[in-house]
């Protein structure tokens, strides 16, 4: 073993003695570390060395960043050994510890370890032990202090504690050796409990608790519930499930690792991944087996602040702009000042609700009555489920619709896209976690389809044509059109104007818009323009590609209040013009319309009365990728001439030419696709695909002959 | 015209021959080419659909490609499983599928709530699945709209937690929902519809003369006593209907009775303006004694 280094007596004694029995002691005081852990520096420790050694050249804050970016997007693994020693008295047992390189090696029951085994471990340590006398119990933690440095510590049961370790400089997780003398339900409930109060809740995904829990979580699979043994196992392994499962931890089991049960278990956070567990028997020198198993530590999450419009402002600014204004070029000019006063800025930072774990705090609540949790947790869901069908129908209804959605949200089907992205991975693996990086990624993903080079570029703002005045009763038809309680966009204008309560008073305000636009266009300020991106995630539980995202996109009330104005026009073309065959988004047609269709056409042939002319028919279903996102503008503003007038079209030419999509700092204006979230680009769309219906019908022949009404 | 039908962008176009295919395939590459659309080709299909007797041969095989496009078995348009033999098989199937996947999740809400609860949850969440089925139903058998009517009532049964055996009758009543004219009515209105399109014109609404349903409140008891009813007597292994049961001095109402009394105390309730909780409690109330009874003279043997 080597020349020993003389330790620093002070912390040595005071165990020895035993005199505050059953706190921690550190030892740090080994600056030379012995022959024993010359060994006990795994590959990974070099690499972040090496790296921290590289960077002392440059600047301190240069190096900082540079290793903060390093280590941001990087997944950390470690390796961890973990095994019930009983009793830390033999050399021969600390040498089978440090053979393999670990960054964490969690012994349990080390009893009151030799004092010449003492002076062997290596100075980063921590060990608990019970009162001097006392045989058995205890646990110990000794980490790589090559990379890896303790935070805080806490004892969380006789023989047990756990501390925060901060891993090269800026990671951490909450790691403890646990040992449970007596694996009881209510000494299992107590560790959880100081758990819980030592560590903040959103730190749970970083919990490791590794060790020997004396509770058999195997019983769980057993079928044999008569035996009365049997049964108090049972009830024991369920309240682990399901502590476990209400904290949001996993458990992990290796197998069995004493004789037949699985008392020692691993219960770990989600943030952290376990891999490669392999269990040793050291049958010669304890009855627990020995297992090794490497933890990996993922990204850590972005933890921006997230910031939404501001309703409840826009609101007040759109109503007030609605009542100071005498006509529309007033409303505009009110609303401009408004916004000016807040900067441009009408977002809010979103507050983030506290966790209210009900069901947790009533099954820790347990400790003392002994509840059977099954019970428990039933009650709980009954109650939950009678609650809302009480509100269903009361003035909470809202609350009850919330519920549910919750419970849908968690439990639909074929689940659609969800989340609005905040990460984005990169093709070569890594993931971008800064906002302003994710939204460029994001954008620049959209822009390589709604952007092309070779395609017309709007450099100028078109000009508004003149368009005439609607009458009263247009106007109120326009804005009979429009919905209300849509999400809203940069320009504090909100729908609350289409809404019942101050529809007249905009209808008689705002009825000369058109001509205003007209008048004084070059000068409409551009965040009437600028749309909201709002990038849903398409693969929802996983990390998107920025490919792979749903654009959606929000625009002014304004702006739609301008182009509805021919929707109507285009409508009526769509029904009395259009290629009958195209259905989708034509007044009056639904989906049921093409199903019948499909199935009278095809059996018009495979079903024929007479069996000798049934013959075979083949549908061709096609599908086109980003189909809407893809209209080319001139070729859209051609076909249109069919079916709007020349003013008409240079509505939607300003419009387009003026529409800006935004994401954070970044935006482009597209020149390809119809705009998104448009009340007209349905029926753009249909007037842009015409001539596809016409061509197959006159160069395919289909049917025989083909003919076509006009 | 006939043949290409078009749903903003979900087009689909029937070929009667192969060549024909071909030429479509590559008229629309030729559009897509000029418009700047790009077709993709992996969730694009060909389905062949074949007559459903006989056995001529299938002229594609399944897997293979034409002109890029794959040849598919089944194909999901507008929201409808299809096959090439336009057969519901495909639609039931994804409808039995979710609606057991639905049940096993919901399962905590649905054993807590009121009967008429997880009726509406069943209407909300899988009638609309059904409903897509209505053309298909016409042109069926008896056999294949018998077996859609009975996956309806399946499904039914499995949201609101009633055994499989209590009587289509009760179901039926409980459900209020008559495929037959609705499927019919879908149906029909498809085609005015389609003829007002052809004619380019915007078809006249429908009046909907659907009867507006009394609301009737059935508590969770109803479901247990319904269950309880399909239980074998234990002292003469036969079902423990109204009938039978009064041979053990037990008397209950008949199931038909059962839900006319509990239409009759919502009516009431409402006409007094109790709130939908306090009726509810007050047909529970009524309901609970005969559970309560039936329970007893179950457990004694």
């Amino acid at each position: 073993m080597g020349v020993l280094n003389k330790p620093c007596l002070t912390p040595y004694r005071s165990y020895v003695d035993g005199r505050s029995a059953g706190s921690t002691y550190v030892y740090n005081v080994y600056n030379n570390v012995g022959d024993v852990n010359n060994n006990y520096v795994n590959k990974e420790a070099n690499k972040l060395s090496s790296l921290t050694k590289a960077c002392e050249g440059n600047t301190l804050d240069g190096c900082k960043m540079k290793f903060k970016r390093e280590q941001i997007q990087k997944v950390l693994k470690l390796k961890v050994v973990s095994w019930n020693v009983r009793s830390l008295n033999k050399l021969s047992k600390l040498k089978k510890l440090f053979e393999d390189c670990s960054d964490f090696i969690l012994l349990q029951e080390v009893w009151q370890p030799d004092p010449d085994v003492c002076y062997l471990l290596p100075s980063s340590m921590m060990m608990k032990t019970r009162p001097k006398g006392y045989v058995g119990g205890g646990s110990m933690t000794v980490w790589n202090s090559e990379i890896i440095s303790i935070g805080d510590s806490f004892s969380i049961n006789q023989d047990s504690f756990i501390s925060k370790y901060i891993i090269a400089s800026n990671r951490f997780i909450w790691m403890s050796s646990i040992y449970i003398n007596k694996g009881t339900k209510k000494n299992f409930l107590d560790t959880m409990a100081s758990i819980q109060e030592v560590v903040p809740e959103e730190e749970w995904p970083l919990l490791v608790l590794s060790g020997d829990w004396n509770i058999d979580i195997s019983a769980l699979e057993s079928e044999s519930e008569s035996d009365k043994t049997m049964k108090q196992k049972m009830k024991r392994a369920l309240a682990v499930k399901e502590i476990c499962r209400q904290m949001n931890l996993n458990i992990l089991c290796p197998g069995a690792t004493r004789k037949e049960s699985s008392i020692n278990f691993i219960i770990y956070g989600s943030e952290i991944k376990i891999e490669n567990v392999i269990s040793s028997t050291m049958s010669d020198v304890s009855d627990h087996c020995k297992w090794t198993f490497d933890i990996e530590i993922a990204c850590p999450k972005a933890k921006n602040s997230i910031r939404i419009p501001n309703r409840k402002l826009a609101d007040s600014f759109t109503v007030n702009s609605l009542l100071k204004a005498r006509e529309a070029s007033d409303f505009l000019k009110n609303i401009e000042n408004r916004l000016r006063s807040v900067d441009m800025n009408l977002t809010k930072e979103l507050k983030r609700k506290p966790f209210r774990k009900e069901l947790l705090q009533r099954l820790m609540s347990t400790i003392e009555t002994d509840e059977d949790f099954r019970s428990i947790i039933n009650d709980y869901w009954s109650g939950k489920a009678l609650e809302n069908e009480m509100h269903r129908f009361s003035d909470k209804s809202r609350d009850a619709f919330d519920f549910l959605r919750r419970v849908f949200k968690y439990h639909e089907y074929n689940r659609r896209d969800g989340s609005i992205i905040n990460k984005v991975v990169e093709s070569n693996g890594t993931v971008i976690v800064e906002k302003e990086e994710v939204d460029k990624k994001v954008v620049e993903a959209l822009k390589s389809i709604q952007l092309k080079m070779d395609q017309p570029y709007y450099d100028v703002h078109e000009p508004f044509p003149r368009l005439e005045e609607p009458s009263e009763e247009e106007t109120e038809d326009l804005f009979n059109q429009l919905s209300v309680n849509k999400a809203i966009s940069f320009d504090g204008v909100t729908d609350i104007i289409f809404g019942r309560n101050w529809r007249e008073e905009a209808c008689r305000k705002l009825k000369n818009l058109w001509t205003v636009m007209a008048e004084r266009g070059s000068k409409i300020h551009q965040i009437h323009f600028d749309q909201r991106l709002l990038p849903l995630n398409k693969v929802h539980p996983q990390v998107p590609k920025p490919q792979e995202c749903r654009p959606i996109v929000i625009s002014s009330p304004l702006v739609k209040l301008l182009e509805v104005r021919i929707k109507r026009r285009l409508e009526k073309y769509v029904v009395e013009k259009l290629v009958c065959s195209q259905v989708g988004f034509v007044p009056g047609s639904s989906i049921t319309v093409n199903q019948t269709r499909l199935l009278e056409r095809v059996r018009l042939r495979t079903a024929h009365e007479d069996s000798s002319l049934r013959k075979h028919v083949f549908g061709l279903f096609i599908d086109f990728s980003n189909a809407y996102n893809t209209v080319l503008h001139h070729k859209l503003f051609e076909k249109l001439e069919k079916a709007l007038s020349k003013e008409e079209i240079q509505l939607v030419k300003a419009l387009y030419s003026r529409n800006r999509i935004r994401l954070g700092n970044q935006c482009f204006t597209p020149n390809v696709g119809v705009a998104q979230g448009s009340v007209i680009s349905p029926s753009l769309f249909n007037v842009y695909c015409e001539d596809l219906y016409i061509d197959i019908m006159d160069r395919a022949v289909v049917l025989g002959r083909c003919f076509r009404v006009r | 015209m006939e043949d290409v039908l078009g749903y903003a962008d979900d087009h689909l176009v029937i070929c009667t021959n192969i060549s024909q295919l071909r030429n479509v395939v590559n008229v629309i590459k030729d559009w897509s080419n000029g418009n700047n659309l790009k077709l993709n080709e992996k969730k694009s299909g060909i389905l062949e659909f074949s007559p459903r007797h006989g056995r001529s041969k299938s002229y594609l095989e399944i897997g293979s490609f034409v002109d890029g496009i794959p040849v598919v078995e089944r194909y999901k348009y507008l929201g409808v499983w299809i096959d090439g033999k336009l057969s519901m098989e495909p639609q039931l199937e994804h409808i039995k599928e979710k609606s057991n996947f639905l049940v096993y999740k919901l399962w905590p809400l649905l054993r807590n709530v009121s009967l008429d609860y997880r009726m509406n949850l069943w209407t909300v969440l899988i009638r609309p699945l059904f409903e897509m089925l209505c053309g298909h139903y016409h042109y069926e058998c008896k056999s294949n709209q018998e077996k859609l009517r009975r996956t309806i009532k399946k499904t039914f049964k499995c949201f609101t937690l009633l055994k499989k055996n209590v009587d289509d009758q009760t179901v039926e009543e409980l459900m209020k929902y008559d495929f037959d004219l609705r499927s019919l009515k879908v149906w029909e209105e498809a085609k005015m519809k389609w003829r007002a399109r052809k004619n380019h014109a915007v078809p006249r609404r429908t009046v909907d003369t659907a009867i507006i349903l009394e609301k009737v409140h059935y508590p969770r008891e109803l479901q247990e006593l319904l269950n309880l009813v399909t239980a074998l007597c234990p002292q003469c292994r036969t079902p423990c209907n109204a009938k039978h049961m009064s041979r053990h001095q037990i008397y209950l109402p008949t199931n038909e009775n059962l839900l006319k009394k509990c239409s009759e105390i919502s009516r009431n309730g409402k006409s007094e303006g109790l709130t939908r909780r306090m009726i509810l409690i007050k047909v529970a109330d009524y309901i609970s004694p005969f559970v309560q009874c039936l329970k007893r003279h179950l457990s004694n043997a």
